[in-house]
């Protein structure tokens, strides 16, 4: 079933403001879940069960999420930063998002930032037009 | 594990203004996964030690009235940094209304001068005696323990 990117956009937006009790306007396409729309951990569950309602697919929390992974193995992390081992694999596990700011300083206080509207957008549009 | 989630009351104005703060220690259970390689206070429980907070500032400026004191609501919450071990969370929260039977908060949080959430809550309170009298007594420990408590943090 193919969408339009503007589409998609609607729905994802519905689907924030309904998990996060935000309004319309609050849901721009470069808000950040958590410094702009107050998400945190444990409504990251909650828009993934959202959105594999709404669009009627399966979403691996780890690929829309993939940072609580991250977070609980030293491998990924050291002092505060990604190791680049965790850079690769977060990298790899959410290719819809632009990393080029990120990855000159991995810190984790600022992962935060990578996760916005326009990221899930994306995603959902890899997801519903590569099937 | 004990359950409360300030430390200090630093600043009560009776029915207008509260200031508390917390310590984050790595003791607390809840940091062994959250998470284990960044231990940092889970937003829901930064809303929590607001909550709380606000409570103080409810029972002293109602004379504990009510036992029971919950959040009914939280709007425009925004979480803007991370509270880490060894930190201290100042909490600073203004009443725009208090009433007997409820209560409107703006709550901001801060690590020093940075800034770490924000909300709007709106708080209902009760007494279970409200429901059925023979809750009475059990009001009256809740009250004693809340007034114990306000002691403890020095409001």
């Amino acid at each position: 079933m193919a969408m339009t990117r503007d589409q998609i956009n609607e729905k994802v937006k519905e689907t924030l403001m309904d998990a996060l009790g935000v309004d319309d306007d609050e849901v721009t396409d470069d808000a950040t879940l958590m410094g702009d729309l107050g998400a945190e951990s444990i409504d990251f569950l909650d828009i993934v069960f959202r959105l594999e309602k709404a669009f009627g697919i399966k979403i691996p929390r780890e690929e829309l999420f993939p940072a609580e992974n991250l977070l609980n193995d030293s491998a990924y992390v050291d002092h505060g930063k990604l190791t680049g081992a965790g850079l690769e694999r977060l990298k790899s596990q959410m290719p819809h998002v632009d990393f080029t700011e990120f990855e000159k300083d991995p810190d984790l206080n600022k992962m935060p930032d990578l996760f916005r509207v326009n990221s899930i957008v994306t995603y959902i549009e890899n997801k519903v037009n590569a099937a | 594990m004990r359950f409360i989630l300030l430390d200090k009351v630093t600043e009560l104005v009776v029915a207008q203004r509260i200031t508390t703060v917390k310590a984050l220690s790595l003791a607390e259970e809840y940091l062994a996964d959250h998470f284990a390689t960044f231990p940092v206070l889970p937003g829901v429980l930064m809303i929590e030690a607001l909550v709380q907070s606000a409570g103080i500032l409810v029972h002293v400026t109602n004379d504990f009235r009510q036992s029971i004191i919950v959040l009914q609501e939280a709007r425009n919450v925004k979480y803007k940094s991370f509270v880490k071990p060894g930190n201290i969370l100042r909490m600073e929260l203004t009443a725009r209304s208090i009433d007997e039977q409820s209560s409107s908060f703006l709550a901001a949080g801060f690590v020093d001068d940075r800034p770490v959430v924000e909300g709007r809550f709106q708080l209902r309170h009760f007494n279970l005696a409200d429901e059925n009298e023979k809750w009475a007594q059990t009001d009256e420990k809740i009250r004693q323990e809340m007034r114990y408590r306000a002691r403890l943090l020095g409001a």
